[in-house]
């Protein structure tokens, strides 16, 4: 409809015209409002992947794109005078419920190129059995605002830290909310139906709370139904945690490198003092010290794949609870630091000893703690927050 | 005859339907209405994550306080409840990277909008607008009787569209401030560092909140003449004393504060208003009737 500057006419015939123009524009306006509503509801209730409907697990991705796109990962986070760290608070668990025995740590590494070269080749990374000890406590000193009240004044673990004033300003962690069931407390996996029953095959649990049928307990025939699982997918029962185990967790035969403490120190000595940023919105400047994880691929080079050089990382706590994937130009950015101390001192169990990542060009929950597993591999790795509705990428 | 011919010869229209806001701006508003609430229903999802009440642990950015002394921290309990927003981290998440393409593009459209067309010059303030800004808000607080001459707004509306613009890039700023601050650390550290980007973004929205309300009490007090000009492009407009034509182009003042003007006898003089103007409840009486 055209858009004069000026209509003029009688009284009445203004009044008509008005109100013509008028219901027209309501229309146009509710039927806009209507397609509105329409698309709204099929954003909303479209097919669901990790939590997320799928228009916007398809945003997620697109604006990763624009953002490699634009940025390439290239810049460098800021850093800043040492005077300004603080201590990190704590953020949940998930992946280090128990105390790991530091004797027992390795570095399982796969995907190295002439990896049976190395002494530190094995055939089976996967066999590697680590200990645990105790359920990990939070650290005394460190504010950690997801665990019920009382805990915090039980074992100390890892090195007596300063007190730090800047705690009560800051208090908090690195793993992102989800939904209450997450919380430690109300048990891990418990909120989620388990996908199959091999997933939540739990041996101890069984023991403890089935009664025994024919004198036969039914840890047997879990134990059973176990080994017939790993027979049948190749994979380890790991990974019970509220997302569920991975879908890029080992092979069971997977050959690779256990690295020991010592073969990480042959790699520079590296201290960054940078923003830790997570997406519940708090953040925290800190010292940060370790090794390049560029340097250790620099050390440990990915062996080629078809030809090509694979283009993502994955990382795995040893129980497989918690894991993370990479692009390469993440994982080779500068300031990707695997890291060993925290604020100067040792890093504590809760804070991910004995090496734990921090990416300053992304966000907390993919900064891994208790680092068991770090493999080269071509295809997207599975991500734990990805399932649980967060994004992929992640970057800064 | 047709509605859009010319006015008769020798005689002077006392009634016109006038073309007050052009077809673009008007469907660029009303697509921001739904965009900037969904903008900030997401972003307070996002934002509860940063409390989490249920490990008391308070907010250290969004509070209202002075050094160590603080106020009060951003929202009770029961209004959290009200709007869901516990545990919805990854729901405000999603939203809030999907639908900040279309608010920026929107706004961008209507910033490149007013640059083109011209009509910048419609709101951007004037010399004289802010003194006029405080006479506006002083007679609608009844403090005072009449108001300045204005165009199609006066100047406390130039002001406040000119800083919504200013807002809405200031929340883009920000919002890419805080959304990559390690690719663009540059403009996060132009404003002042991570928290204080988020401090700005959330203020930022604090205001679009309380703008939100003005607009819309000066709306409902303007009347639906005006309102409707906002829906369909046209506005009523009435000259009690006759003039010529280019006057009354030149005058088509009404605005959702002020519409008792265009009845004024001659633009130049109305302020202080001449005794015989007609009150706004006159006009308003007026404009609900045209509705009917």
């Amino acid at each position: 409809m055209s858009q004069p500057e000026e209509i003029f006419g009688t009284e009445a015939e203004i009044k008509r015209e008005s109100a013509h123009r008028t219901r027209r524009s309501f229309v146009v306006g509710g039927v806009a409002a209507a397609a509105a509503y329409g698309l709204w509801r099929a954003v909303d209730s479209g097919e669901v992947i990790g939590h997320q409907p799928i228009t916007f697990r398809r945003t997620f991705q697109a604006d990763a794109a624009i953002s490699r796109a634009v940025f390439d990962e290239r810049g460098l986070s800021p850093t800043y005078p040492l005077a300004r760290a603080t201590e990190l608070r704590l953020n949940g668990t998930a992946g280090l419920e128990q105390m790991l025995e530091p004797a027992s740590w390795r570095l399982q590494l796969v995907g190295v190129a002439d990896a049976e070269r190395s002494p530190r080749y094995v055939r089976d990374v996967t066999a590697w059995e680590y200990e645990y000890g105790d359920d990990v406590q939070p650290d005394q000193q460190s504010n950690d605002v997801k665990s019920a009240p009382g805990n915090g004044d039980t074992s100390k673990t890892g090195a007596a830290k300063a007190p730090d004033p800047q705690k009560n300003k800051s208090a908090g962690g690195d793993q992102p909310s989800a939904k209450p069931a997450q919380e430690p407390g109300a048990g891990a996996g418990s909120g989620q139906p388990a996908a199959d029953a091999a997933n939540a095959t739990d041996a101890h649990n069984l023991d403890k709370n089935t009664p025994k049928v024919n004198g036969l307990p039914h840890v047997t025939i879990a134990e059973r139904f176990d080994a017939m699982n790993r027979a049948l997918t190749h994979k380890r029962n790991i990974g019970d945690d509220e997302a569920g185990p991975s879908a890029s967790s080992l092979d069971i035969g997977t050959p690779g490198l256990l690295l020991a403490m010592e073969d990480l120190m042959q790699l520079p000595q590296v201290e960054l003092v940078t923003q830790f940023k997570c997406i519940e919105g708090w953040s925290q400047i800190v010292r940060w010290s370790g090794v390049r994880l560029r340097d250790l691929i620099e050390a440990y080079p990915p062996a080629k794949v078809n030809g090509a050089d694979p283009a993502y990382v994955y990382m795995e706590t040893p129980d497989g609870n918690y894991y993370g994937g990479y692009d390469m130009t993440a994982a080779r950015h500068p300031q990707s630091l695997l890291v060993t101390h925290m604020s100067g001192q040792p890093l504590t169990q809760s804070h991910g000893a004995p090496l734990r990542l921090h990416m300053p060009i992304k966000y907390g929950y993919k900064q891994l703690k208790r680092i068991g597993l770090i493999a080269y591999t071509r295809t997207r790795p599975d991500d734990y927050w990805t399932k649980l509705g967060y994004d992929w990428y992640a970057g800064l | 005859m047709s509605p859009e011919a010319d006015p008769p010869e020798g005689e002077l229209p006392t009634v016109v339907l006038a073309l007050k806001h052009p077809r673009a701006i008007r469907w660029m508003h009303w697509i921001n209405f739904p965009l900037l609430t969904l903008m900030i229903w997401s972003g307070l999802l996002i934002y509860w994550g940063d409390s989490i009440p249920p490990y008391q642990h308070a907010h250290q950015v969004y509070r209202v306080g002075i050094g160590s002394w603080t106020l009060f921290r951003f929202f009770p309990d029961w209004f959290w409840k009200l709007l869901s927003a516990p545990y919805q981290i990854t729901t405000g998440l999603a939203w809030h990277f999907l639908i900040m393409w279309f608010f920026a593009l929107n706004g961008i459209a209507y910033a490149i909008y007013l640059a083109v067309s011209g009509e910048w010059r419609t709101l951007w303030p004037q010399k004289r607008s802010f003194r006029d800004a405080i006479d506006v808000t002083l007679a609608d607080l009844h403090l005072r009787k009449g108001l300045p001459p204005q165009s199609k707004y006066n100047g406390a509306q130039r002001i406040a569209y000119t800083a919504i613009v200013l807002m809405g890039a200031g929340s883009l700023m920000t919002g890419l401030a805080i959304y990559k601050p390690a690719q663009t650390h540059w403009l996060t550290t132009l404003l002042g560092g991570y928290e204080t980007a988020r401090w700005e973004h959330f203020w930022l929205t604090i205001f679009f909140c309380l703008f939100f309300v003005l607009h819309v009490v000066q709306v409902a007090m303007a009347g639906w003449n005006n309102f409707r000009s906002m829906i369909s492009g046209y506005e009523i407009q009435r000259h009690e004393v006759a003039m010529p034509i280019e006057s009354v182009s030149a005058q088509q003042a009404t605005s959702e504060v002020e519409t008792q003007l265009v009845a004024a006898a001659s633009p130049v003089e109305v302020f202080p208003p001449p005794e015989e103007a007609p009150t706004k409840e006159a006009v308003g009486e007026g404009a609900a009737h045209e509705s009917a």
